[in-house]
């Protein structure tokens, strides 16, 4: 039988007290969930499914992020997340579990997306579904708007993307991007830099009221 | 200024929160929550199926026991070949001490006289 689950994270609870009292909270909750993810992978490593099984639910939307940042594509990044469960699974006897295994799931999705770029040099990029709309009242601004920024994507490397994407979409810091990517601290905090410059010129002499 | 002050981007421009909107649209997961737990379920099906068709991964314990078993087979099977031939052998040679002697001879001068036949015959046709 897998552990049961730690309570339901409280951070967003409107409840008022002391900001010392709440971030006391927070790191005795996120201690809780660090020692269910250890119990979870230590079940797991002991050979139980349902312990495997609830760490895939935990991770998996976050390894898909990663893998999304990299390769662009839904279909692509849904094959990643597959590849990188599989070989955690396989890999899960060597894994020491102090690592953290969210760490460790993303460093796996991450690769297994640059190795799929290796493989296929040339990626056609996805256009943006017609259902998601644009903070813009008036259609034929959000469309130019879109267009837009879409270019300013194009001109991006793929690293760069990556990187402009991981840090402002996911919400990673420099040092995690760097480790995942492969690159110096640095060099993703130049990427980062010269991405935004970029989708700052994409946007250059655009106008708007909203 | 120094390298990582020029590449600090705290700051943020209503381009940039544009521009962070707009990724954030571009590479949203999927919200159903189906999605998920189907994805969940294909992950869990192949990791198991990873397992079951690797034969090779059984128990170390097995292992021995396995090969004991296999030698003991393959030792009963070759006792078994060898008293079979050995009981064909002696069948073979009681049938051959046993049957009847005339026969034997009785065949061999029929063989022998339709030869002689057949070489006279040659013999006339060549002369004549």
């Amino acid at each position: 039988m897998p552990p049961a689950p730690p309570p339901a994270d409280r951070s967003g609870s409107p409840e008022p007290g002391p900001v010392v009292a709440r971030a006391d909270d927070a790191g005795a909750d996120r201690a809780q969930v660090r020692s269910h993810e250890l119990a979870l992978v230590r079940a797991a490593q002991r050979g139980e499914t349902p312990a495997f099984a609830a760490l895939v639910r935990l991770h998996q939307r976050r390894a898909y992020g990663v893998a999304r940042a990299i390769v662009g594509t839904h279909e692509d990044a849904e094959d990643v997340v597959q590849e990188s469960f599989l070989h955690a699974h396989k890999a899960l006897p060597r894994f020491r579990p102090e690592q953290g295994f969210g760490a460790w799931i993303h460093r796996i999705a991450a690769n297994a997306s640059l190795d799929l770029l290796r493989r296929r040099k040339v990626r056609a990029v996805e256009p943006l579904p017609s259902s998601v709309a644009m903070p813009f009242r008036d259609p034929a601004e959000s469309a130019d708007l879109r267009e837009r920024l879409e270019a300013g994507l194009a001109t991006l490397s793929e690293r760069q993307r990556a990187v402009i994407v991981l840090h402002d979409v996911e919400g990673f810091k420099h040092a995690e991007i760097g480790e995942m990517l492969g690159i110096p601290e640095g060099t993703a905090r130049s990427d980062l830099h010269h991405a935004r410059q970029q989708m700052r010129r994409a946007l250059d002499d655009f106008r708007t009221d909203a | 200024m120094s390298d990582r002050h020029e590449h600090d981007d705290t700051r943020t421009t209503p381009a940039d929160e544009r521009v962070t909107a707009f990724l954030r649209e571009r590479h949203a997961p999927p919200a159903d929550e189906r999605y998920w737990d189907s994805l969940e379920a294909r992950i869990l099906s192949q990791a198991a199926g990873g397992d079951v068709g690797a034969w090779w991964a059984i128990p170390q314990r097995w292992t021995r026991a396995g090969l004991v078993a296999a030698g003991l087979a393959l030792a009963a099977a070759g006792l078994a070949l060898v008293s079979a031939r050995e009981a064909q052998t002696r069948r073979a040679f009681v049938e051959v001490m046993s049957a009847p002697a005339a026969v034997q001879v009785q065949m061999a001068t029929q063989a022998a006289s339709g030869a002689d036949g057949r070489e006279a015959t040659l013999r006339y046709l060549i002369q004549h």
